[in-house]
């Protein structure tokens, strides 16, 4: 198996991972809350997620840097000025930095699971997405699914959340 | 390139980037409410180790390579900026890095035997600034990696 296979199959694993945990974070969220409060047992489930989520991000980024590396090392280095690649590289970091500000709690959560799950998808599709030649669109769509998601998962959270 | 080029650039490129992964995992348990300093030391201090290691295997492709063989090429390119504005400011940044990653580990070391809130929050910030610089420089090193065609 040479690198590229091997780079490959590392970055669609750190892509399932990613979107699978983002996926299931919300649902787990959801489901945990249905009763108002979360057990150490839902807790505990939410923390596994997390560490998917984490194994899935590292995998993603490092397999990422590969494929720069031989694109280096080869000298087919055109596509590192496309827009298309640096969209995808902004949303990586928009992943990364919406974490550590829900943590930091910074932002509300609705915002952050939207903001992630959207970003996740996001990855996903920019990565099979070939041949766009004028992405400028795609900025307005992701922004515009961010309050989509957002308002979606803010009708789940009021239908299955009991409020006091 | 050569064999042992090729193996530096690989090896700056990836022990850069998982000093930054530990100085990442430093920073997310920083910013808990009760920081576990034990991890905290292990990631600080492995980030040092890896970005020290990151700059020796840097410096020898840097110093052999690149401005003999890669420079000019840029300068000649329709990108020239991507050596004299990104290069230039990638190769000072990236000096910092480490020892902002040492006031980390040094500052978790102290947080581990008398916890401080101030010191913490001085320490997440250190650790945040070294994450941020360390993101430019890889993305600087994209860009100036674009440049060579």
């Amino acid at each position: 198996m040479d690198a590229q296979t091997l780079l490959i199959i590392m970055h669609i694993i750190g892509t399932v991972l990613g979107v699978g945990g983002a996926t299931f974070v919300e649902i787990h969220l959801v489901r945990a809350l249905r009763d108002g409060v979360l057990s150490p047992e839902e807790s505990a489930i939410m923390q596994t997620t997390y560490t998917v989520l984490r194994v899935g991000f590292f995998l993603l980024i490092l397999s990422g840097f590969g494929f720069l590396i031989l694109a280096r090392l080869g000298e087919h280095t055109t596509w590192f000025y496309s827009i298309k690649f640096w969209m995808k590289l902004s949303i990586v970091g928009i992943i990364a930095v919406n974490a550590m500000f829900i943590q930091l709690r910074w932002i509300p959560i609705l915002w952050g699971s939207a903001i992630a799950l959207v970003s996740w998808y996001a990855a996903l599709v920019l990565g099979v997405l070939h041949g766009v030649k004028e992405p400028l669109w795609i900025p307005v769509v992701y922004v515009a699914s961010i309050f989509v998601v957002y308002i979606m998962l803010r009708q789940l959270h009021r239908r299955f959340t009991p409020h006091h | 390139m050569s064999t042992i080029l090729a193996s530096a650039l690989i090896l700056h490129i990836v022990l850069g980037l998982v000093g930054l992964a530990c100085i990442h995992f430093a920073l997310m348990q920083l910013i808990r409410r009760e920081p576990p300093y034990g991890f905290v030391v292990k990631a600080s201090f492995s980030a040092v180790v890896f970005l020290l290691l990151s700059w020796a295997s840097g410096a020898y492709y840097y110093v052999t390579y690149y401005g003999n063989a890669v420079k000019p090429r840029i300068l000649d390119s329709a990108y020239p900026w991507a050596h004299q504005v990104i290069m230039e400011s990638k190769e000072h940044v990236f000096l910092l890095i480490p020892f902002l990653a040492i006031a980390v580990w040094l500052s978790s070391l102290a947080l581990r035997k008398n916890d401080n809130v101030n010191l913490k929050t001085a320490a997440a910030a250190v650790a945040a600034a070294a994450l941020a610089l360390g993101v430019f420089v890889a993305a600087a090193g994209i860009i100036v990696s674009g440049a060579v065609r």
